[in-house]
């Protein structure tokens, strides 16, 4: 005997107790005129009452129910009475990630901050440049620094000329007669008389 | 025809439940939503008239979730109860508690199965060959016999139909086994079911009506006994 095919879910429903009241009368109006569904829902309710009564879990002795509730009770109000730091100090996944998350923000303000600070406030180049200031010079500052060395040998000259000749003229006299400069002592006094 | 009706229409889970059979609970009957309302105010003496009311239920559905290990199922129920109570301020009181209740022990119990699977796969490999479309054979390992020592009396029949339950239980996902545990042992609604595992009702219907047929397939010879 063929169950409807198109009747098996509802058929299922039915047994289960799961359709509507308009759709369960239907099926039960199906079921009066059709041997192969009427055979069908009865071999389903004989299996699932099977599996419900052999998978049957062991209830719960009184005891066991009791000992149960009052440990449940104990660990509660074990856990309300935790310390508060020590409730700080539970390291749960929701407190572990919010906590990460504002750390790590933190730490970014801190860098950007810090960042902005040092590059506003020293306005200096990194010490690697000044290391480098040698290279970085152009070749009219070097002509200056040679230039340097010549005034300062200049100096030099003068002030030996003047421990040699302490009555001689002055710097500013020198500078007058700029033309008498590369002459000899005895040429020198030739000219200047 | 009616009269041929299965025991498995829906039934309030509350009534199996009622505190009226508990014989350790005395004194007036609290509707859950007064209990519940003390007990999001610490009252202790709701918290264990909740627990009093849904501890045996909450017990089977582990028992029968971890494949009759009677211990684990203790301390699963145990944990499921201390989440919920750790969190019965976040209850929006939307569903009955219950099915609130329900849905965390069944999470506590999908994980510690998913723990127990990995540990067993890390230990045990060559009890989990994959099959030929490469999903994981179900150990029989896994869904031991569940009153082995307490039924020494049983017969060889009722032996055969327990093994060959437990192979056809087997051959089901997790969720489909999961949903016709909860229909057909626990006496779940469809809408229960739905909302203890946050799926729709649709979904549980279709998975429930799969499981059924593989199971009355599994168990064709026993139509007739």
């Amino acid at each position: 005997m063929q169950t409807c095919e198109h009747l098996k879910e509802n058929l299922t429903l039915y047994t289960y107790g799961e359709l509507d009241p308009v759709t369960s009368r239907e099926v039960e109006n199906h079921l009066k005129s059709c041997e192969g569904c009427r055979q069908e829902h009865r071999r389903l309710s004989t299996i699932l009452a099977k599996v419900k009564q052999a998978s049957a879990a062991p209830q719960l002795s009184p005891r066991e129910a009791r000992a149960l509730a009052s440990d449940i009770s104990r660990k509660l109000k074990a856990g309300s009475r935790r310390t508060w730091w020590r409730q700080y100090l539970d390291l749960t996944p929701s407190r572990l990630i919010p906590a990460a998350v504002i750390t790590a923000a933190l730490i970014i303000a801190v860098a950007i901050i810090g960042y902005l600070n040092l590059s506003r406030t020293t306005g200096m180049p990194p010490v690697s440049m000044n290391q480098n200031e040698e290279l970085m010079l152009s070749d009219k500052d070097m002509e200056i620094l040679d230039n340097l060395e010549l005034l300062k040998e200049m100096e030099s000259i003068q002030k030996l000329s003047r421990l040699v000749d302490p009555n001689g003229k002055t710097d500013s006299q020198w500078d007058r007669g700029n033309d008498t400069r590369g002459m000899r002592q005895d040429e020198y006094r030739h000219y200047s008389v | 025809m009616s009269n041929e009706h299965l025991n498995l229409a829906k039934q309030p889970s509350q009534a199996n439940d009622n505190p009226a059979n508990e014989p350790i609970s005395s004194g007036p009957v609290y509707a859950d939503e007064e209990l519940v309302r003390r007990a999001k105010n610490d009252d202790p003496w709701a918290i264990e008239q909740l627990v009093l009311r849904y501890q045996k239920k909450a017990y089977a559905i582990a028992f029968q979730m971890l494949a009759g290990d009677a211990e684990e199922a203790r301390d699963r129920t145990q944990d499921a109860f201390l989440q919920a109570f750790r969190r019965i301020k976040q209850f929006k009181e939307k569903s009955s508690f219950y099915t609130w209740l329900y849905r965390i022990v069944i999470n506590t119990c999908i994980d510690a199965r998913r723990r127990r699977r990995r540990w067993q796969e890390l230990f045990f490999p060559w009890r989990f060959e994959k099959n030929k479309d490469g999903s994981p054979q179900h150990s029989l390992e896994e869904f031991p016999d569940t009153d082995r020592n307490s039924d020494p009396l049983a017969t060889a029949s009722h032996r055969q139909l327990k093994d060959d339950i437990k192979n056809a239980l087997n051959n089901l996902s997790a969720r489909q086994r999961t949903i016709f545990q909860l229909k057909v042992l626990q006496e779940m609604s469809i809408a229960e079911i739905a909302e203890s595992m946050g799926l729709a009702e649709g979904t549980v219907k279709t998975h429930l009506f799969r499981a059924t047929r593989i199971v009355q397939k599994q168990l064709k010879g026993w139509t007739e006994v």
